[in-house]
């Protein structure tokens, strides 16, 4: 076990390696120059040259990357070029946002998910079967900023339960924060959900028809343990890997949630950053995402060896 | 005369497939008196792992039994409820089958699967670990009590297969269906696991019916043998009986294509023809269009009649 998590561990610190020189020239490759984007249009070469200098755009490549990544080794992402305030600092105060959604958007999903697949394979073809199909496809369909604007019309314009966005960090009370989380929260997990609970279905269909589950019932292994024992931690491995990229996604790509509900999270800024050309951001964001990427799937990896005796050795 | 345990009566199984409806036994009836031994033989395809595993009401969502009686000790076992059907599993009536690495759950511990089964039907956990270390052992594992803690992946194939066999008999079952037991092993762990698990049949007084494409295990451990083909039961009688002087065209044609162990024997014959197609089955005898002494009247249906004490045959010419 160790062993196996040591050398996912080393694969993991390559990706990264391989990520930040990626993600730096990309950056760097993408058309338009942070000097001018800065500057209004009447500025000279000479004022636009030495922004460029000021921002140190003129030293060689592999300097700047240099400077970068041992910056970035000690957690010092460099300094935004529009806000002139450190990267780190701004992922620092946008991150627990987009973490605080994804997480309650992932238990939502995970709430509906585990026992809308589960139930689905259960009853193949049956009624719950068909809903639950209708509903997933609804789900995946209907795009998530559709769905947002709509749950806001109901619960916020309408009904006025709750409120129609903005942030409220956990410390301010837990009734306040959900309250504001609860919509968008919703909004994303429940497409989240959808595809989790398709993938759960398969894959319980898949183990339900092995002989392993007929031997069981063979020797009277009651329905219920069949499903949660027997059936169900086998068809959780394939899942998990689904549910783990989808949630790298979530935790990078909620922008439209994001701007929807108004939440200073790190989708927003990480659009921002882009139009503005804003190299570190755009970098640091980046890179962030890769890191959280990497790391659920080291995760889903320990998971996996934990669930799996045979990935174990 | 041993006392009746299961008696199968007109057995029709339905199967819905994409080629349409097919009917992988059509009217089979078998019997096995307490401690008694038959062996079902025929190809594959030919509906014996459907008929043994419907007879005990274990089949494939997807297939259904739509006639018929299973008495088990008396009792119609298409007349239980699930809780009451469930109360016979392991204690009563157990099941082996082919492919060892897919029938253990690969996520439990061998102890885990071993133990729950007793618990499951009464036992503590302790009388549970107990019988099946005994089991284990038995089965001739070594090291039981590491093996115990071992995951089905961890064993090799021979090995999976006799902690099935300990998983079949830890609660001492009146009746193992053995669905092809060692075919997915080689030859000299198959011997093995076929003296193991008749030597332990014996010792507990249990019956069997052991489904097998291969004559050398039917002969080796069967009181008697019933052939299916199609769907329907060929031929029926005492094993060395009816392998010594098969009555039924279809039983001389396998029994023909098995080898003897001798190269100068010259090529195998093999049986003319196709199986036919369960779906578009001929009217009256399944095996006309491959049989050489095919008549007119081989169209009409022939039920399996007694052709001398102890054996019956489906054939209009069938003389023992």
């Amino acid at each position: 076990m160790a062993s196996f998590l040591l050398g996912r561990a080393a694969t993991l610190a390559l990706v990264l390696f391989g990520a930040s020189v990626l993600i730096f020239l990309v950056v760097r490759a993408l058309p338009g120059d942070p000097a001018i984007a800065m500057m209004t249009s009447n500025a000279t070469p000479e004022e636009i040259q030495a922004m460029r200098e000021a921002l140190g755009l003129h030293l060689p490549l592999w300097v700047q990357y240099g400077s970068w990544v041992s910056g970035a080794l000690v957690g010092d992402l460099g300094r935004s070029f529009t806000y002139s305030t450190g990267v780190s600092r701004m992922i620092l105060d946008r991150f627990p946002v987009t973490l605080h959604i994804s997480l309650a958007a992932l238990v939502i999903a995970m709430a509906i998910a585990i026992p809308a697949g589960v139930l689905a394979a259960k009853h193949k073809g049956g009624l719950i079967d068909h809903l639950a199909r209708v509903i997933a496809m609804i789900g995946i369909s209907m795009p998530v900023f559709w769905q947002g604007l709509l749950s806001i019309l109901l619960f916020a314009v309408i009904l006025r339960w709750l409120p129609p966005g903005g942030y409220e960090p956990l410390s301010a009370g837990i009734g306040v924060s959900t309250a504001h989380i609860l919509l968008p929260a919703v909004a994303l997990g429940t497409a989240y959900a959808a595809t989790i609970t398709r993938m759960l279905r398969a894959s319980m269909l898949d183990v339900l028809g092995r002989e392993h589950i007929a031997v069981a019932r063979a020797h009277g292994v009651p329905e219920s343990t069949i499903i949660w024992t027997d059936a169900f931690r086998n068809a959780l491995i394939p899942t998990l890997t689904a549910a783990g990229f989808s949630f790298g996604y979530l935790l990078a790509g909620a922008v439209l949630t994001e701007v929807i509900f108004n939440l200073p999270g790190m989708g927003r800024l990480l659009y921002e950053s882009i139009l503005a050309r804003d190299y570190p951001l755009v970098q640091g964001l980046v890179l962030l995402n890769v890191t959280v990427f990497v790391l659920i799937n080291f995760s889903m990896d320990a998971l996996y060896a934990l669930l799996d005796p045979r990935i174990r050795r | 005369m041993p006392e009746m345990l299961f008696e199968v009566r007109d057995l029709v199984t339905r199967f819905r497939t994409e080629a349409g409806e097919i009917h992988p036994s059509r009217h089979v009836s078998f019997h096995l008196a307490e401690g008694e031994v038959l062996g079902l033989v025929g190809e594959s395809g030919s509906g014996k792992s459907v008929t043994a595993r419907a007879s005990v009401r274990l089949q494939q969502p997807e297939g259904a039994t739509i006639g018929g009686a299973l008495l088990f000790r008396g009792q119609d076992l298409r007349k239980l409820d699930a809780a009451a059907l469930r109360a016979l599993r392991a204690r009563q009536i157990a099941m082996v089958v082919q492919d060892p690495a897919a029938a253990l759950n690969p996520v439990m511990t061998i102890g885990r699967q071993l133990t729950r089964i007793h618990r499951l039907h009464g036992g503590t956990e302790a009388a549970a670990r107990e019988a099946a270390l005994g089991l284990l052992r038995r089965m001739r594992i070594a090291e039981p009590e590491a093996r115990m803690a071992a995951y089905p992946h961890q064993l090799s194939g021979g090995m999976r297969q006799r902690v099935l066999i300990a998983l079949a008999l830890i609660c001492r079952p009146a009746l193992l269906i053995a669905d092809e037991p060692t075919t997915a092993l080689d030859v000299t762990v198959e011997a093995e696991i076929l003296a193991l698990l008749d030597e332990l049949r014996r010792e507990l007084g249990m019956a069997m019916l052991m489904i097998s494409h291969n004559l050398s295990v039917i002969g080796r451990i069967c009181d008697r043998v019933a052939v299916m083909y199609a769907g329907r039961i060929m031929e029926e009688g005492p094993t060395a009986a009816l392998l010594a002087a098969p009555a039924h065209p279809y039983t001389r044609a396998l029994l023909a294509s098995v080898p003897r162990g001798s190269k100068a024997d010259g090529p195998l014959p093999a049986i003319p023809g196709e199986p036919p197609d369960l779906a578009r089955l001929p009217a009256g005898c399944p095996f006309q269009s491959r049989c050489p002494g095919a008549a007119p009247d081989c169209t009409q249906d022939q039920p399996l009649r007694p052709i001398a004490p102890g054996r019956r045959a489906a054939c209009w010419r069938a003389a023992a």
